[in-house]
């Protein structure tokens, strides 16, 4: 039975209450006695001043306001903490809810029930960001609605949203608190505001298509945005949730209507008189706020900062009695999330392409890299795999014996999450490692995956994760049958799919489209009788379930159908089964997708040649001989286009060293150095072979093949290997070729220019002794005596530090310093050539100063374009990186 | 690198605007005799209004207050939207299309740069490596000649400036040069002259992102994270620079001739708003000892700002601008 509230809810427009911080603050309370010391701790307000919070609720309640919510937005228990007022995190709660209950009472009658909607807010630690975890979360979130429950709250609402991963932590938390209660949410709604910053983005970066699509099967009441803008900004947003959210349906068991909800700022805040303010007025407010009621379909609207009695009072006459809206159009199309964008399971003219290389089973390099923990390197490979192989998401897989994998997947899904904006596939037999990386992701995964191996007990956990985490499931044909508990024919494959959708929709009310049935590849390669016919029974198990089941999603871990063949055999036999596939329905497949070919790109006899494989075509015109599988292999026997790059090992050591550097790869650096080591002396290594690659690089650079930030990522690999290789070098830094004083001149702060010239000569084997910024003419004469430096380099970026360079350069001169000297910087160009003094350097004629280019200085747009700037930058690159 | 001035004002093809004005200084001379207040008509002022012939056809704006404030605690998020990203990957970052197709360098953006920006627009604040602040303020000042006055808000009354009137006293006096051809702009120009008895407004302002960027650009190099020190460094440059310009938007707005702004961001970075931003070193106003003069009337060190010997500031990933409200003003070289 729906609450009370609810009903009203889904009857009429209702109005919420405006700001409860900003009116505090128009309140003259004494820090000692009413904040408790605590300055800035409103919630405890309720306590010392339950006087003024009840009449900050009622001054709402007089203009007409339906619900006021509770002064408790900063009293979770990770906030109060810092206040040191955990323990108090209940009783606050529960009194916030008691003092908008009294108000609340004094207000309502028969025909106008005033409600009391329990506030959360985000508090000030997000998971995402690495602050705090799930579980401190929701610990914190369970306390806060159970004290909000028992003070007698009609609705819980998290508000100001600014993490994925703090709504699914804090809808869960409600609900176990509610359990604990013997409530439920239809008895006490929950309902969720989000807040888009000015960026167009929650503060992680998630877009309100990712928060829409992530959110979509959890319980939530309504959904709505609070806080950061006036209702201006808001507009877009506005209009999307009330498009996609608004609609009915999508939710099994016939979902009620899903409401909007929208408090906004009184505008963007200003600074007066050392004070935020917020300067909307209630007019204009109320005039953006019609425009939701009338053509976005709000349902639920209020204020939040700098909101007034008068705005609400204002938006209540102005909006009047009017019925609830109705749904406003279809559900969007059904998708999963990364924590910035949503990915749907339907893609127009593929399949949706999964990942498949982060997985430690199936790639012996993620199992390396896993084993080295090498994050950058995992990171970098899912990354890879978006970019050259058109994922649309990424399977994750850290099932390896001997290490922690739940830590392990954590980890992972931590570092990935943030840095790749695809969608991921947590993919684990154990329950805990599944949990472990959902905790991390923000955005919307799959779980691969529930079967029936195990019975029905460990299907129900991997269901109620899905649930709780709000995430789509993978679901395998895979039952308790101890004879075979792979389903090997089309009929058992959609018999244990269709006992899977029973009970994931039924049981744990899991949405269809989030269902993702696998089929289960098994290789048709072998030769035994009972893998003849594997893609074959795929193929029809497909279709079956796609006709049965069309609002769910079916996919294959594609390439197990070839496993043991040559690899050119592999790419045929798993691109025509992919074709075959898709014509029987499939949306989507675990594959290594660059690795797939178009039906044009594949010559018509190994097209047929698959097809006799993969539809078991033994006998094929009357030739009771013919095997299509060894007819198949016969294909393939002299082939070597398998591999048409050369992997790593079949590079030569002398080339892989270079690799290593061109690619800026650091990923089995050590191993290719340990090699080294045993064919060559550790100084050889770095002169001959390492060295050579950083000159590639200056080359790639030099003739803008390169960018910059790649040949920073190749001297970084060079910096490791020389670390490396030190310790089993006789002398250090024997093998320089020469040594530089390198320093920003006196009164100039700038840099960036100096520390690039910096990397690429130390990575290139020259000695640096970099002194820094705003170094006086005499600093750096003692270092390059000191040091008995071969050259001194001046950088300063402005026409000013040009005028210390000569100053510096005549004192040079008195001093009898012989050193040549390079000058760069922005102010060191051509016209500065031309002044005095120039130099003669003894032995090397005249060494003009060259500008080696660096990032722009900041300074007002558009005066950057200085004409000439720039045009010496070539030789001058070539000169300082190909050495 | 791009230079932000030119070269020391000695190039022998470009004289002097005072040797350009010299027949005028009878003028100035008479006019001078005239004034009461203080030491007006040292700027050379001229009878029949500026040599550029910029007049003052608008309403002149009121600011929301006298003086100057400091403001920290700004939403890094609402600076991350004004970051120039063009200067940022371009220019800072050095990702340039070079010889790849277009198609290709988009398909960069999106999957290898976006990718860090995102990253480091939640993990600096988060650092404290982002850490925007401002100082700013509103100065009643008038144009006298090519100076400009700066007068002390607390000597401000209604109907105080000009001949004859009440004095205003003198904070500060600028002396901006003059284009020797072409339209012979100055910055003085945009503003009242002292003549017509009645104060026009300066804006100006110095922000910074904090000392927290240098430090945690320095620990990336110390640690050899080379790429990501590129990557750090960049953004916080163009976090001030982005910072200058949304508090450049905030000065219109509290002018109230917010107006004229264009809707999106990225047009702003092309002056589609009304007035212009003018920091010292560059064309307009390319003598860096003005800086002082700012830094008196604002005092940055309230803020952690310092100036070097060269007036640069210190840390380095601030700036400092004068902001100017008149319709015809934006930027032009000497």
């Amino acid at each position: 039975m729906d609450s009370k509230f609810a009903q009203h809810a889904r009857r009429r427009v209702m109005f919420l209450d405006g700001a409860m911080g900003t009116s505090i603050f128009g309140h003259n309370l004494s820090v000692e006695h009413d904040y408790c010391g605590c300055e800035n701790c409103t919630d405890v307000l309720v306590r010392t001043r339950p006087d003024v919070i009840q009449s900050i609720h009622e001054s709402f309640l007089a203009v007409g306001a339906d619900a006021v919510e509770t002064d408790s937005f900063g009293a979770s228990r990770l906030v109060l903490a810092e206040f040191g007022l955990a323990d108090q995190t209940y009783d606050l709660n529960k009194r916030a809810a008691e003092v908008a209950r009294a108000a609340c009472d004094r207000f309502s009658t028969s025909d106008k029930p005033r409600f009391v909607i329990g506030s959360m807010g985000p508090g000030t630690k997000l998971i995402t960001l690495g602050n705090t975890d799930w579980q401190a979360m929701h610990e914190s979130y369970r306390e806060q609605a159970r004290g909000l429950i028992d003070g007698g709250a009609d609705a819980l609402l998290l508000e100001t949203c600014q993490d994925l991963l703090q709504v699914k932590c804090g809808i869960n938390a409600i609900l176990a608190a509610l359990a604990e209660r013997g409530r439920t949410h239809e008895q006490v709604p929950i309902m969720v505001s989000l807040t888009i910053e000015t960026t167009g983005t929650m503060l992680v970066g998630t877009s309100i298509e990712a928060a829409v699509a992530a959110l979509w099967g959890y319980p939530i009441f309504s959904l709505g945005l609070n806080c950061a803008t006036g209702p201006t900004e808001m507009a877009e947003h506005v209009a999307y949730l009330g498009k996609h959210w608004g609609a009915t349906g999508g939710r099994a068991g016939g979902a009620a209507q899903r409401l909007v909800s929208v408090l906004p700022n009184a505008g963007l805040p200003i600074l007066h008189e050392g004070r935020t303010e917020y300067p909307l007025r209630p007019e204009p407010f109320v005039e953006a706020m019609l425009r939701f009621v009338d053509r976005h379909g709000v349902g639920l609207v209020g204020g939040c900062c700098g909101t007034t009695p008068e705005h609400i009072g204002l938006l209540i006459s102005a909006v009047g009695q009017r019925p609830a809206p109705a749904a406003s159009g279809p559900a969007p199309r059904a998708a999963v999330a990364s924590l910035y964008s949503p990915q749907e399971y339907r893609q127009d003219s593929s399949a949706l392409i999964i990942g498949e290389r982060c997985n430690a089973s199936g790639s012996k390099k993620f199992r390396q890299l896993l084993e080295a923990e090498d994050w950058d390197g995992i990171v970098s490979l899912a990354r890879e795999q978006v970019r050259h192989d058109s994922a649309h998401v990424i399977d994750i897989n850290v099932d390896y014996a001997g290490r922690d994998n739940a830590r392990d997947m954590a980890e992972v899904v931590r570092r990935v999450v943030r840095q790749v904006d695809v969608p991921l596939m947590l993919d684990s037999t154990q329950t805990a490692t599944l949990e472990a990386g959902l905790r991390q992701a923000g955005g919307k995964c799959v779980i691969n995956s529930a079967n029936f191996e195990d019975g029905p007990e460990k299907f129900d956990a991997a269901c109620d994760l899905a649930r709780r985490y709000g995430a789509g499931l993978v679901i395998g044909s895979i039952d308790e049958d101890r004879e075979a508990s792979m389903a090997r024919t089309a009929q058992r494959k959609l018999a244990i799919a269709l006992r899977g959708f029973e009970r994931a929709t039924r049981a744990h009310g899991l949405a269809p489209a989030d269902l993702m049935f696998d089929p289960l590849v098994l290789p048709v390669s072998t030769g035994l009788e009972s893998d003849r016919r594997s893609a074959l029974e795929t193929i029809e198990g497909v279709r079956a379930i796609a006709q049965q089941l069309p609002e769910c999603q079916t996919t294959v871990g594609l390439s197990n159908v070839s496993f043991g063949l040559r690899p050119a055999a592999r790419v045929v036999l798993n691109s025509v089964f992919l074709h075959e596939l898709r014509a029987a329905g499939l949306t989507s497949a675990i594959m290594h997708f660059s690795k797939i070919l178009p039906r044009t790109k594949i010559d018509d006899a190994h097209w047929d040649a698959a097809l006799d494989l993969i539809y078991d075509r033994r006998g094929k015109g009357g030739d009771a001989a013919f095997d299509p599988l060894t007819r198949f292999v016969g294909l393939f026997k002299d082939s070597q286009s398998a591999a048409p790059v050369r992997t790593a090992a079949e590079l030569s050591l002398e080339e892989r060293l270079q690799r290593h550097i061109i690619d800026g790869e650091k990923e089995g650096l050590e191993a290719t150095l340990a090699d080294a080591m045993r064919r060559y002396p550790p100084l050889a290594i770095i002169n001959d072979h390492l060295l050579a690659g950083m000159k590639v690089v200056g080359e790639l650079f030099g003739s803008g093949q390169m960018q910059l930030p790649f040949v920073l990522q190749s001297a970084e690999v060079m910096k490791l290997a020389v670390a490396h290789l030190q310790p089993h070098m006789e002398r250090l830094g024997g093998s320089a070729k020469g040594t530089i004083v390198l320093a920003t001149v006196k009164g100039d702060v700038h840099d960036i220019g100096k520390n690039l010239v910096d990397i690429i000569l130390s990575n290139n084997g020259y000695r640096v002794v970099n002194l820094g910024i705003k170094q006086p003419i005499g600093d750096i004469v003692r270092a390059w005596r000191e040091h008995g430096a071969d050259a001194i380099g001046m950088s300063g970026l402005l026409v000013k530090s040009v005028t210390v360079m000569e100053e510096n350069l005549r004192e040079l001169n008195a001093q009898g310093v012989s050193a040549p000297v390079l000058l760069g910087g922005g102010g060191a160009d051509a016209g500065v050539l031309r002044g005095p003094p120039a130099r003669p350097v003894p032995g090397a004629g005249l060494l003009r100063p060259r500008r080696l280019r660096g990032p722009a200085h900041h300074g007002p747009p558009g005066e950057r374009a200085r004409p000439g700037a720039g045009r010496r930058d070539r030789p001058a690159r070539r000169q300082a990186l190909g050495r | 690198m791009l230079e932000p001035a030119r070269g020391g004002g000695g190039d022998a093809d470009q004289p002097r605007p005072a040797q350009l004005e010299a027949g005028q200084l009878e003028a100035a001379q008479l006019e001078a005799a005239q004034l009461e207040a203080g030491r007006l008509g040292q700027g050379r002022p001229t009878p029949n209004g500026p040599p550029s012939g910029i007049t003052h056809d608008h309403t002149i704006p009121t600011p929301p207050f006298w003086g100057s404030r400091a403001v920290t605690g700004i939403d890094p998020a609402l600076v991350e939207q004004f970051i120039n990203k063009v200067a940022l990957y371009r220019g800072q970052w050095q990702f340039k299309q070079g010889a790849m197709s277009e198609e290709d360098f988009l398909a960069q953006v999106h999957d290898t740069v976006e990718p860090i920006f995102r990253r480091l627009s939640a993990d600096l604040p988060a650092r404290g490596a982002v850490a925007p602040a401002v100082v700013y303020g509103y100065f009643p000042c008038n144009s006298d000649g090519d100076d400009l006055i700066v007068w002390d808000p607390a000597s401000l009354r209604p109907g105080a400036v000009g001949p004859g009137g009440a004095r205003l006293r003198q904070l500060e006096r600028f002396t901006f040069p003059r284009q020797a051809t072409r339209q012979r702009l100055c910055i003085s120009d945009y503003f009242l002259p002292a003549s017509c008895g009645r104060p026009d407004v300066l804006a100006m302002h110095c922000v910074t992102v904090g000392r927290g960027a240098t430090e945690a650009a320095q620990e990336l190099f110390r640690r050899g994270d080379f790429a990501e020190y590129l990557y750090v460094h960049g953004y916080c440059v163009e976090a001030a620079e982005a910072l200058a310009e949304l508090w450049h938007k905030r000065v219109r707005q509290e002018l109230g001739i917010a107006s004229d702004d264009a809707p999106r961001v990225r047009d702003l970075f092309t002056q589609k708003y009304r007035g212009s931003r003018y920091s010292f070193g560059y064309p307009a106003c390319p003598d860096m000892s003005d800086q002082g003069t700012l830094f008196r009337l604002l005092d940055p060190s309230r803020i952690g700002c310092q100036l070097t010997e060269n007036w640069q500031i210190d840390p380095e990933q601030s700036t400092s601008a004068i902001i100017v409200h008149h319709p015809k003003a934006k930027y032009f070289a000497i």
